[in-house]
């Protein structure tokens, strides 16, 4: 082993992984990897504008679907920490067959969309595992709170569950990962 | 249930069970805080010039505009210059604004009680801008966010109870104040100054969730 200097060991490490990039990809080790958003379904980074009206065709209830609604805005700094939780629920899918769709819905100035929610949105890859993305440009608040639920007091973060059966289930707080998981089961649960 | 429930430590239990359930009742009802028609408790907290300052030494006052806000939430922000309007409108009508810093600044720095001195000296606050500390105040009150605002009548015929009169939001659109359609505190306020009930006692909007102590 003492033969084995830094400098093979360096070159060594190189051809190691060189060869691990020439298994997944046809091209040298030379090219740039892709962004993991634009592989199979190319999905684009979009952030769509939506009233209260359209935002209810996100909040039906969908065989087979678990849809979660998460409220947000990116200054919101308890919302941006439990993001990657939606992200890795998304990712697990922890009740298949019954597919965990999230939406995000940003609270944030509308203003605020081309500046700040649209690039937050790409950097965060909030698109990736199927992750929707709006933001809310819906008037005055005290007509539409109540329509998401009774018990939200306008506070955000805050998230509104809706199970296949018609079952909603809301909480206006951050979740921990636990948390959530026991969230989306205890919506599952008839 | 009879048989089972005639062995002492069995009814102990049930006992304890029933105290248990009575104190998370109790505690769950005062987690709700103040509806329209409670009375408000007053506070002794610290102002941003070092002074104490109690509802009690308003002793001209006719009621409060309470204000739970904060340096950092774009919402509350976006109010800072109508909180002042507000203010400078209704002080003299004997409705003053109390505004309330109640986050914690371990969790948001920038609502620490230094940043609020130079907030208020950036804004040229002409109100109090409080410090709630322990966060009694905002839970008392059952704030959940900011900016959220808790309208308060003096009572003269209850030995000056302070009434909570409106709930809720300044009015009907954050993000542009030229776009305001109603505005639900100056709509409280001008009932109360007319002794009528206000139209409006509730309202909900978006608001930056209080960050609690951990």
């Amino acid at each position: 082993m003492n033969t084995f200097n830094y400098r093979q060991r360096l070159w060594w490490c190189f051809v190691l992984v060189c060869i691990a990039h020439l298994m997944n990809t046809p091209f040298a080790c030379t090219q740039p990897r892709k962004p993991a958003t634009a592989t199979a379904n190319a999905i684009q980074p979009t952030v769509h504008v939506v009233n209260f009206e359209q935002l209810q065709s996100y909040l039906q209830p969908q065989r087979d679907t678990l849809n979660i609604i998460n409220f947000w805005a990116t200054w919101c700094k308890p919302c941006v920490e439990e993001l990657p939780y939606f992200q890795r629920l998304q990712r697990e899918q922890p009740l298949l067959p019954t597919v965990i769709a999230v939406t995000f819905v940003s609270l944030d100035f509308k203003r605020a969309l081309e500046r700040t929610v649209r690039p937050f949105a790409a950097k965060r890859e909030l698109h990736k595992h199927g992750g929707r993305v709006l933001l809310l440009d819906a008037g005055n608040p005290n007509a539409w709170i109540d329509r998401i639920s009774k018990d939200w007091s306008g506070a955000i973060p805050a998230t509104l569950g809706i199970a296949p059966t018609g079952k909603t289930l809301f909480k206006e707080a951050s979740f921990t990962y636990d948390e959530l998981k026991a969230f989306v089961q205890q919506l599952q649960t008839p | 249930m009879k048989t089972t429930l005639q062995h002492p430590t069995l009814r102990l239990l049930a006992a304890l069970m029933l105290v248990v359930a009575w104190l998370s009742s109790v505690s769950a009802h005062a987690a709700d805080g103040y509806s329209v028609g409670s009375v408000a408790r007053d506070f002794s907290l610290k102002n941003i010039d070092g002074k104490t300052v109690s509802l009690k030494n308003y002793t001209d006052a006719k009621g409060f505009i309470v204000i739970f806000t904060c340096n950092h939430c774009p919402y509350a922000k976006a109010y800072e210059d109508r909180i002042i309007a507000l203010h400078k409108a209704y002080a003299p009508q004997g409705y003053p604004v109390i505004a309330i810093n109640p986050n914690d600044p371990k969790i948001q720095p920038q609502d620490s009680f230094e940043n609020m001195i130079q907030r208020a000296k950036d804004k040229a606050f002409p109100f109090p801008y409080l410090f709630d500390e322990t966060q009694e105040i905002a839970k008392t009150y059952g704030a959940t966010k900011t900016p959220h605002v808790y309208l308060l009548k003096k009572n003269t015929a209850t030995n000056n109870a302070l009434e909570v009169a409106y709930i809720g939001a300044i009015d009907d659109n954050t993000d542009d104040a030229s776009a305001v359609k109603e505005k639900y505190v100056e709509l409280a306020i001008a009932a109360l100054l007319k002794g009528q009930t206000p139209a409006i006692t509730s309202t909900k909007a978006i608001g930056c969730s209080i960050k609690w102590k951990k």
